[in-house]
């Protein structure tokens, strides 16, 4: 097979997906992807919402400072035992209560690093997630969401190319480009009155007067019985119906449908490149608990979502990026919980990843190393990261990164961020 | 007027402690203001803890070296630049970055006092002194204007300002009138904006007394939260608790919860934010379930055309209501 051929077969491919699925029809690729040797990767952001303490979950037990300055709340240094980390290598461990995600450092497929975040120093939730939402850091002023200018720039430039499942309009998903949206847990599940034929005429005469609102009617019925036919699956535990009921940002618990529910709408429409979930519930300012307790139930519902993420996306170029508006402190305050401090662990997962160990710069948690001498400090923009990952599994033109991300840098310490 | 005026001057409850102050800043600053002078509406709400806290302008200080003893924070532009782009000028206003950070020097000592009954103070040793320039203007403009003045004569003027009247009576337009206000209407309303001193009272007026404001062929989309507000009204539930869970939570997970905007711009209110194809169903949803069994009211059957009649009456009585909520009479106002 020539050169050629082989560069066409991801775009016969999804054409043929496309046409079986849902009718749609392949437009010629125009965009601000390069024109040779285009990746096809997907990329999904998972955002925790209130600042997760990744010092938790990426344990430093080699440096001694950690037990000091987390004498009630650290993960011991690991001995073999699920009470204690599970190690990574001698610097770094893992939170007992992601043991799933093991495997995946192991064969090379999950990484992180450590210090990264937004360069702004504000410790609101508020403004540093409109920061990262609109990959603007510094700026409150209303913008659209970069996802949304991504979704403007990747696979044909027209149709559909973002997804967010659980939250009704997140800021990274808004602006003037078309994506789709799914309510979180069962909500999406649900065609609601449109699902008998009965009610969906009746209403549709009650706009017999009106085109335009009889127009919206009908494609806002098929919409939303497609999205609840693709989701249909028999049984569903109950305690994820509470879920439902969540406005904004889902529970951890609620994490793993919603990861589900995107993982089956990304596959059914490949032209949906771009991914977005989020969950709160990380702002642990008091008893966090340490290898048991709040956290460590959120871990282990946060692994459960990432292991249905990883089932879902592990073609060559799919990757998932998670991440938290900024970290907390490294020490624990007075009432065995964390702060909100600066920098903080993102984690990246897929076959594309150079995984199996830690990127990027690690200075330890000295008290002078720290932002203030309290937070890990920002090494490393969060924009340098999503630049890298953009062009390695999308494919996306490094010259138009700043209409996605004005006045980024590139961050060629980040360039073995993946497998060459 | 209120919501308008709230949502125009926007605060988000979830940021700091906004929250507690939100209500007090929906009577005192949006509804007291409401029909008086614009510049008062803007004074009222740069002097509330909610906007103080919302736009950080409680944390901005002179950034004049600290005296000893002192932390050395420095000047905070969110709340100047939000002043300008969005309360009053609009960002095509003819203001620069140069002008934003000297309206943060003239704001700086503006501060919350969490001790007095409007939780306003004036904190001189906070304040940079020295003269300051917006739009030409000199700031103080006499030793009599040092200070607390300072501010205050720099928002009336910002307040008085012709973009200010052109850009307040568009979006007052937009609000009561169209999505797309005849241009005519708009340059009338600003004209009594400026002759008036602002006088909001009278550039209602000009609204009401205008034909664009009576045509039929200018609806405006409801948007979640006046649909929720107009299901209630419809169906007499003022006082059923079930019914207002219902409807608020609907426009919540319609992304429009009450007071729940986060950034300083305030919701949308057209109907190309509104009026989408996935929206819409769930709108019917929940105006078919709300008014389920509420019995119908023939009195809002005139205002009905009658293809809508027509479609409503081969429903059964029990589902009647729910297709009044959800035909285009009334998912328009």
């Amino acid at each position: 097979m020539s050169m050629n051929a082989l560069r066409m077969l991801p775009n016969r491919r999804q054409a043929i997906v496309q046409s079986l699925q849902l009718g749609a029809f392949a437009l010629p690729a125009l965009s601000a992807l390069a024109d040779s040797a285009k990746p096809e990767g997907r990329m999904v952001f998972v955002f925790l919402r209130g600042a997760y303490d990744g010092l938790s979950m990426l344990v430093p037990h080699g440096d001694a400072h950690y037990a000091q300055i987390r004498p009630n709340i650290g993960i011991p240094k690991p001995d073999g035992s699920p009470k204690t980390s599970l190690a990574l290598d001698d610097l770094f461990g893992l939170h007992p209560a992601c043991a799933d995600l093991l495997p995946l450092w192991q064969q090379g497929l999950l990484s992180a690093i450590p210090c990264a975040g937004s360069p702004d120093t504000t410790r609101s939730h508020f403004d540093a997630q409109y920061h990262w939402e609109t990959g603007k850091p510094g700026s409150s002023s209303p913008s659209a969401g970069w996802l949304n200018v991504l979704s403007g720039m990747v696979g044909d430039g027209i149709g559909l190319h973002a997804l967010g499942v659980g939250e009704s309009s997140p800021r990274i998903l808004s602006g003037p480009r078309p994506v789709q949206l799914v309510g979180n847990g069962l909500l999406a599940t649900r065609p609601g009155t449109m699902a008998e034929s009965k009610t969906r005429e009746a209403v549709l005469q009650l706009y017999a007067g009106d085109q335009k609102m009889a127009k919206a009617m009908l494609e806002g019925a098929n919409n939303r019985m497609s999205t609840a036919a693709m989701l249909k699956t028999p049984s569903m535990p109950s305690s994820s119906e509470q879920q439902a009921a969540n406005n904004g940002a889902g529970s951890p618990q609620g994490l793993a449908l919603d990861a589900k529910h995107l993982g089956i709408l990304m596959r059914q429409n490949r032209s949906l490149q771009l991914g977005f979930l989020s969950s709160g519930g990380w702002d642990t300012h008091i008893n966090q608990g340490n290898v048991t307790g709040l956290l460590a139930n959120n871990f282990t519902n946060l692994s459960n979502a990432l292991i249905q993420l990883r089932m879902a996306f592990n073609e060559p170029n799919d990757l998932v990026i998670m991440a938290s508006e900024f970290g907390r402190t490294c020490a624990e305050n007075g009432t065995r919980g964390t702060d909100h401090g600066h920098g903080n662990v993102m984690w990246l997962m897929g076959n594309a990843v150079l995984g199996g160990r830690h990127h990027g710069r690690w200075d330890g948690l000295a008290k002078d190393k720290l932002n203030e001498g309290r937070d890990l400090p920002v090494h490393h923009d969060f924009r340098s990261v999503f630049a890298q990952a953009l062009v390695r599994c999308l494919g996306f033109r490094q010259d138009k990164m700043a209409e996605v991300f004005p006045g980024y840098r590139w961050d060629s310490a980040l360039d073995g961020l993946f497998k060459a | 007027m209120t919501e308008f005026w709230f949502n125009h001057f926007n605060v988000y409850q979830q940021k700091g402690i906004v929250r507690p102050f939100a209500g007090h800043y929906a009577i005192n600053v949006a509804r007291a203001h409401a029909l008086g002078k614009f510049e008062d509406l803007v004074l009222a709400s740069a002097k509330h803890p909610a906007m103080l806290y919302y736009l950080d302008q409680w944390l901005s200080v002179s950034p004049q070296p600290a005296r000893a003893g002192q932390s050395s924070r420095g000047l905070n532009e969110n709340y100047a630049r939000e002043l300008m782009e969005l309360h009053t000028l609009g960002v095509h206003g003819g203001y620069t970055q140069e002008d934003v950070r000297e309206l943060a020097r003239v704001l700086t000592g503006w501060t919350v006092a969490p001790r007095t009954q409007d939780g306003f103070q004036f904190v001189m040793r906070l304040h940079e002194s020295g003269t300051k320039t917006i739009m030409g203007q000199s700031i103080p403009s006499s030793v009599q204007f040092v200070g607390m003045k300072e501010g205050e004569q720099a928002i009336r003027f910002l307040a008085n300002h012709p973009a200010t009247a052109q850009r307040i009576s568009l979006r007052l337009a937009q609000y009561f009138v169209a999505d797309e206000p005849p241009k005519a209407l708009v340059d009338r309303m600003a004209k009594t904006f400026l002759s008036t001193g602002g006088d909001i009272y009278q550039v209602m007026q000009v609204i009401l007394n205008s034909a664009d404001f009576w045509d039929p062929a200018n609806k405006l989309y409801r948007t979640p939260y006046d649909f929720a507000c107009g299901s209630l009204r419809a169906l007499n539930a003022g006082q059923d608790r079930a019914k207002w869970l219902q409807a608020f939570g609907y426009a919540a997970v319609a992304g429009h919860g009450i007071q729940n905007w986060q950034t300083p711009d305030g919701y949308a209110f057209n109907a190309s934010t509104w009026l989408t194809p996935e929206a819409l169903t769930r709108r019917i949803d929940f105006a078919l379930s709300i008014a389920r069994n509420v019995p119908e009211r023939s009195d809002l059957y005139p205002y009905l055309s009658d293809s809508t009649a027509n479609a409503v009456m081969k429903q059964g009585p029990s589902q009647r209501m729910g297709f009044v909520l959800g035909s285009s009479e009334l998912v328009f106002k």
